[in-house]
């Protein structure tokens, strides 16, 4: 067997004897002394007394009769502990190298042998090592020599380590001697180097991990950054679109209404005309801005206690100039005693006031109405008229997001009644439709219900509604 | 005792202050105008309104600082104070300030007045 050979302790650590389990190498030690005792030549002479009786205790004793029968058993008892003895150093899986301080290798073992092929009679350096001179600055033998134990670990270049477990040891003829115990632990290391490169595959995926976390938290907080510049940009269009709108509303309605001098009603018509398509174009503006809050689930941003019919009448007043110019009834039914309810009152008043334009928008003669009951526990809200109504097969599609009925007017994104229906539900009430309605038996009705805040706080809970975003969200 | 009833009307809109101008002052009212918040609390603290019309988005300081002024000055805190919004001007954060009434732009003649006359009884 050959092998690559380098100083036996070349990258390696050297380690006291202590913390070492001692029965291995008491057990090492004595196996490697006899057995080296009965494989020398002398074999007898080499045994002491000490070691006789200690044999002696395992053949059995010796029950009387003459000297050549006490020589017969002298030797069937050295016979058979010589074997003993041999069998356990071949079953030795550690290999035994006895080195004398001539650095001359005086025994090895049959598992030292099988590792390194039979050296006996060689320079350890060269036989174990394929060097000519003495391992320099690493041969550890004087020091063992002199009476220190040693333990490293050496590694061969073709990856095989071994454990060497070397102590002083004085041979049969007194020679202070190095006994070396090798242990291949070549597959421990790779194991323990195993665990390593696992453990380093471990922390570097902990920390590509951490990493991903990291960006990702920046990616959130980027993706906030742009939601609240989004929002801050469609502040600022809305606000820029409606202003302008805004404007030239206020100053139509002042011509309109006489207070920059008479106005004859060919010049009213067509006035109103004008205010009525600004009117539309404002609608239009906020139902488009409100999509996006639609999709963050952020229609309400706002709860507060208040008082319904001031709702009802704030709507009123917004539609009941359009109603005259239709020469339209606005008939409006409210309970004497305003109910309290807990919401967002432009939300209300958004709803409300939709209903309301569009029963206007929808009748061409009678009357539109609104009628606020006020039940135990919720309002109901019906707003009707008098107009051309929906088609059957259109009604259960009114609430949905962009549905135009056939009916449809020019103007409008088929928002407002899906918008409508989200507030309504965001404070935790139902809204329905139909048509014809009862009471005029044309036309269409609309009915909400929105639960009245109890002792006990809201109904519904407007606050934790689904459509309903904390105050505090910017 | 003023003779007449004096309205401060704080909006940087001037085609909107114009059109509302007239409107007011078909009855009454003494109109001063101011085209910034800034202004408006100059003209406010000079010229004691007996009641102020306030929009909410302007320049330099908005009308949220402003009734945050008008509540800290004791001379001012007394002044009926009607926001001028739209549902834009929340876009995204709640109202967060105190005034006595709002008016969603565009408001018609007939509700400015109604509006006014409301407040301006209030406080007698």
């Amino acid at each position: 067997m050959t092998k690559d050979r380098v100083p036996c302790n070349l990258r390696s650590r050297s380690r006291p004897l202590a913390g070492h389990p001692p029965q291995l190498f008491l057990l090492l030690g004595m196996a490697a002394l006899l057995g080296y005792a009965l494989a020398s030549s002398d074999a007898a002479c080499g045994l002491s007394a000490m070691t006789l009786t200690l044999v002696g205790s395992m053949v059995g004793p010796f029950t009387g009769g003459n000297e050549a029968e006490w020589a017969r058993h002298l030797e069937k008892l050295l016979k058979s502990e010589r074997d003993r003895l041999i069998g356990i150093l071949d079953s030795l899986e550690e290999g035994i190298v006895i080195v004398g301080p001539d650095r001359v290798i005086r025994f090895m073992n049959p598992s030292m042998i099988r590792e390194f092929g039979d050296g006996t009679g060689s320079r350890c350096h060269k036989h174990l090592h394929g060097l000519e001179e003495p391992c320099r600055g690493f041969c550890k033998l004087p020091d063992v020599i002199s009476g220190a134990s040693e333990r490293w670990e050496s590694r061969f270049p073709d990856g095989t380590t071994y454990e060497i477990v070397s102590s002083p040891f004085a041979d049969s003829d007194q020679t202070p001697c190095m006994l070396a115990a090798f242990r291949n632990v070549t597959r421990e290391k790779q194991i323990e180097v195993e665990l390593m490169e696992l453990n380093q595959l471990k922390s570097d995926l902990l920390s590509e991990k951490t990493k991903e976390l990291e960006q990702i938290s920046k990616d959130v907080a980027k993706l906030r950054e742009e939601k609240r510049r989004i929002i801050r940009f469609l502040s600022v269009i809305t606000h820029d679109l409606r202003a302008p709108l805004s404007a030239t509303q206020s100053c139509l309605w002042a011509i309109t209404d006489g207070y920059a001098g008479p106005v004859n009603d060919e010049q009213k018509d067509l006035l109103q005309r004008s205010t009525r398509r600004i009117d539309g174009l404002l609608t239009l503006i906020s139902d488009l801005l409100d999509i996006p809050r639609m999709e963050a689930g952020q229609l309400i941003q706002e709860m507060e206690e208040l008082s319904f019919n001031e709702v009802v009448e704030r709507s009123v007043d917004s539609v009941e100039r359009r109603a005259k110019e239709k020469n339209l009834m606005l008939n409006v039914d409210l309970p004497e005693v305003s109910p309290k309810i807990c919401g967002s009152s432009r939300r209300l008043q958004q709803v409300l006031t939709n209903l309301l334009s569009n029963a206007i928008n929808y009748t061409e003669e009678g009357s539109v109405s609104l009628r606020v009951a006020d039940a135990e526990d919720e309002l109901r809200v019906e707003v009707w008229d008098s107009g051309v109504g929906i088609p059957p097969e259109e009604l259960p599609k009114v609430f949905q997001d962009f549905f135009r009925g056939s009916n449809a007017k020019s103007d409008g994104t088929g928002l407002g009644l899906s918008i409508s229906r989200r507030i309504v539900e965001a404070h935790g009430g139902r809204i329905r439709a139909e048509s014809p309605c009862l009471e005029t038996a044309r036309g269409s009705k609309f009915v909400f219900t929105l639960p009245k805040k109890t002792e006990t706080g809201t109904a519904a809970g407007p606050r934790g509604a689904s459509d309903a975003a904390p105050a505090n969200q910017a | 005792m003023k003779k007449t009833t004096r309205i401060l009307l704080i909006d940087d809109d001037v085609d909107f202050v114009r059109a509302t101008t007239k409107v007011l002052e078909s009855k009454p009212y003494e109109v001063i105008v101011a085209f910034d918040g800034k202004e408006g609390l100059e003209k406010a603290r000079s010229e004691k309104p007996d009641l102020v019309l306030l929009d909410i988005l302007m320049p330099k300081v908005d009308g949220f600082a402003v009734a945050d002024q008008f509540k800290k000055d004791e001379s001012l805190s007394k002044i009926p104070v009607v926001a001028l919004t739209s549902f834009s001007d929340s876009y995204g954060q709640p109202f967060a300030f105190e005034v006595s009434d709002f008016v969603q732009k565009p408001v018609s003649p007939k509700d400015l007045l109604a509006k006014v006359e409301k407040h301006l009884g209030r406080v007698g």
